[in-house]
């Protein structure tokens, strides 16, 4: 379930986080852009505005010069100064021409008509002003005082005055531009505060998803963690009350075989002995047969003394711990020839029952493997009781091995039978360098009362 | 010789059974009781005060070991037979430590009750000979592990005479008379054998005499 979970989640987080990222990144280059326009459109703006301003100041300006310089070139007495000033008006006639048309170029629609009229009354002021560049001297001193009024100053007066609203236009058509691009500024920003919501709200949403899903999967994880814990802590318990079942078990069957099977056979044996006095020396057959019974019955009681021992040694319940190792001990020795050396001066004898078994039982598992497997040739066994504790080491010369590697069912039921007591226990062994095995076992808060 | 009043207590009545015969056929013995359990032996032993009492080691309620104890603090004057089917040192030291006088196996107590019964009205200590062979041949091979001097080596001669005497459960005194010494030179002999031994009281004492097969 959680891994679905976790997989469908996946596409829905890969593909909000993606999409939001996205809209921020459009965001970022589409803000990026239109700052970049506006700002590009409003210096193109104001620069064209102040050429314009620029050409009008200066077709202004030689509006006027042209004024002054057709009054004296009207009113100059010298006339060697003539060709000269109509040479300076005709070159300032090119320049306003000129100038009006750079004027014209590039310019918006409302403004073309008056350019228009304004072209127009230059040419009309120049042409009007051309024949008098051609009058004699009486003729201009004639005529140039009237002239001067009522065709120049008049001219240029409109001339002036035309030039002066084609500025105002010019204003106007700034103002506008500003207008619209303030306007488009307005746009933008109204663009942005939309995407903005947009992307807080798919932001929310995605925040929204994914709390809900970690939210499920922290659920879900958590779910699955205690059912582990639980099965292992009913594995556990099983497996103790395995161990513990099977110690009893075999209790129940030494015990069964001693007291039942083994007293009968130890009675037979008795009753034969007796038998064996009654008869008469002869026939001898009769006594070879009670001695071949009483031979049998002997096997079977060492047999079954030796079956009980091996199931749950009577030691252990009759003597104590102490005396049940170091049978095990001599015990091992006889059979293997393995030298073992126990040492547990400070244990007591009447430790309880399942603390003696423990120990007993896990001396007995290391040192069966020091002897079979291990093929040590002497093993030490050390037990001691101090403050409340049972610390067990025992140690071969055997070959070693690796634990990490092989760990049997013996050491898994070493360990199960320390840990059913609250204990600690470990293996320190390497290939070709023996083997320890060591466990501390705290004895109960009630137990140590007892003791004191 | 006079008649030798006894208690067995064994929780197995057929074993019970096949020794009370056994013990019948002697007319000098007298059955003076059976018990298939320690508390009933011990009740038995104080009521009757039996010359010698036979006890099971591994017994329901109160094992023999138990028993024995009590039964040497509230009748002391009965000899303790143990019975059992180990014959292994720890058994038997702790037997001998309980005030047994002799360590009988069930699987030869049909050839060796009326000697151990014998051997313990008399005051003296008897061991079934597979358990005598069993604790020497510990021994030897222990001595062969550790590779030491057998410490018997050490005693002289006159304390290998106490060494057996001690054993045999004799008194200081009784042994001064048999040996004609003083009871103090006795005392005497008989620290320094331990401390040679490296023994700490009677039981290790006639364990060791046992093993070394100098009393059976």
């Amino acid at each position: 379930m959680a891994v679905r979970l976790l997989r469908s989640s996946r596409a829905v987080l890969w593909a909000g986080f993606g999409g939001l990222l996205a809209i921020i990144i459009l965001m970022a280059a589409k803000g990026s852009q239109v700052v970049s326009v506006i700002q590009s459109e409003t210096n193109r703006l104001l620069a064209e505005h102040q050429q314009r301003e620029d050409l009008l100041d200066g077709i202004r300006f030689s509006l006027s010069e042209s004024a002054s310089d057709i009054r004296d070139y009207l009113l100059d007495r010298d006339p060697s100064a003539l060709a000269q000033r109509r040479d300076d008006l005709q070159k300032l006639r090119q320049r306003i021409t000129e100038a009006v048309e750079r004027y014209g170029r590039n310019l918006p629609a409302d403004e073309a008509a008056l350019w228009a009229q304004l072209q127009r009354d230059v040419d009309a002021y120049w042409n009007a002003l051309a024949p008098s560049l051609h009058w004699n001297a009486e003729t201009r001193r004639a005529r140039a005082e009237d002239f001067l009024q009522e065709q120049v100053i008049p001219r240029q007066g409109e001339l002036l005055a035309l030039t002066a609203a084609v500025d105002r236009a010019n204003q106007r058509n700034l103002e506008q531009s500003n207008r619209r691009v303030a306007k488009l500024f307005r746009q933008f920003r109204l663009e942005m505060a939309v995407s903005a919501i947009v992307a807080l709200v798919l932001g929310g949403l995605l925040a929204l998803l994914t709390i809900t899903r970690m939210l499920a999967l922290e659920r879900s994880a958590g779910a699955q963690l205690r059912e582990v814990a639980r099965a292992r802590s009913e594995l556990q318990n099983l497996s103790r009350r395995l161990v513990a079942a099977q110690e009893e078990e075999r209790r129940r069957v030494a015990r069964e075989l001693h007291d039942e099977i083994g007293q009968a056979l130890s009675a037979i044996l008795v009753e034969l002995g007796r038998l064996e006095g009654r008869l008469p020396p002869e026939p001898q057959q009769n006594r070879a047969m009670v001695a071949v019974a009483r031979q049998l019955a002997d096997r079977a009681t060492a047999q079954v003394r030796d079956m009980a021992l091996l199931l749950r040694p009577s030691m252990l319940d009759d003597l104590g711990l102490v005396p049940a190792l170091q049978w095990q001990a001599r015990e091992v020795s006889r059979r293997t020839g393995v030298k073992v050396k126990v040492a547990a001066d400070t244990v007591a004898d009447d430790l309880p029952d399942e603390y003696r078994t423990c120990v007993y039982r896990i001396v007995q598992e290391a040192v069966n493997n020091a002897a079979r497997h291990a093929h040590a040739t002497t093993v030490r066994v050390d037990a001691s009781q101090e403050d409340g504790r049972i610390r067990v080491s025992i140690q071969d010369n055997g070959a070693g091995f690796n634990p990490k590697l092989e760990k049997g069912m013996g050491i898994l039921g070493m360990e199960e039978r320390v840990k059913k007591l609250g204990g600690a226990f470990r293996i320190d062994s390497e290939e070709g360098a023996g083997t320890i095995v060591s466990l501390l076992l705290p004895l109960s808060a009630s137990e140590v009362q007892r003791k004191t | 010789m006079s008649l030798v009043r006894i208690l067995i207590v064994d929780d197995h009545p057929f074993l019970r059974t096949g020794l009370r015969h056994v013990l019948e056929e002697h007319s000098e013995f007298q059955i003076v009781g059976e018990a298939s359990d320690g508390w009933e032996g011990v009740r038995l032993a104080e009521k009757e005060r039996p010359d010698v009492a036979i006890l099971d080691i591994g017994m329901p309620n109160l094992n023999g070991i138990d028993a024995a104890q009590h039964i040497r603090e509230s009748a002391p004057g009965t000899s303790i037979i143990m019975l059992s089917v180990h014959s292994d040192e720890s058994y038997v030291l702790r037997a001998l430590k309980a005030g047994a006088r002799a360590y009988l196996l069930k699987q030869s107590a049909e050839a060796d009750l009326i000697a151990a019964v014998k051997a313990v009205s008399q005051g003296k200590s008897f061991f079934s000979p597979a358990v005598s062979q069993m604790l020497l041949d510990d021994y030897m091979r222990q001595l062969r592990e550790r590779d030491v001097e057998d410490t018997y080596e050490l005693l002289t001669m006159r304390e290998r005479e106490i060494l057996q005497l001690v054993a045999e459960g004799k008194s200081n005194k009784e042994i001064a008379n048999v040996l004609h010494l003083s009871p103090y030179t006795v005392e005497t002999h008989r620290a320094n054998l331990m401390e040679k031994l490296n023994l700490h009281s009677v039981p290790e004492l006639i364990l060791y005499a046992v093993r070394k097969g100098v009393i059976s």
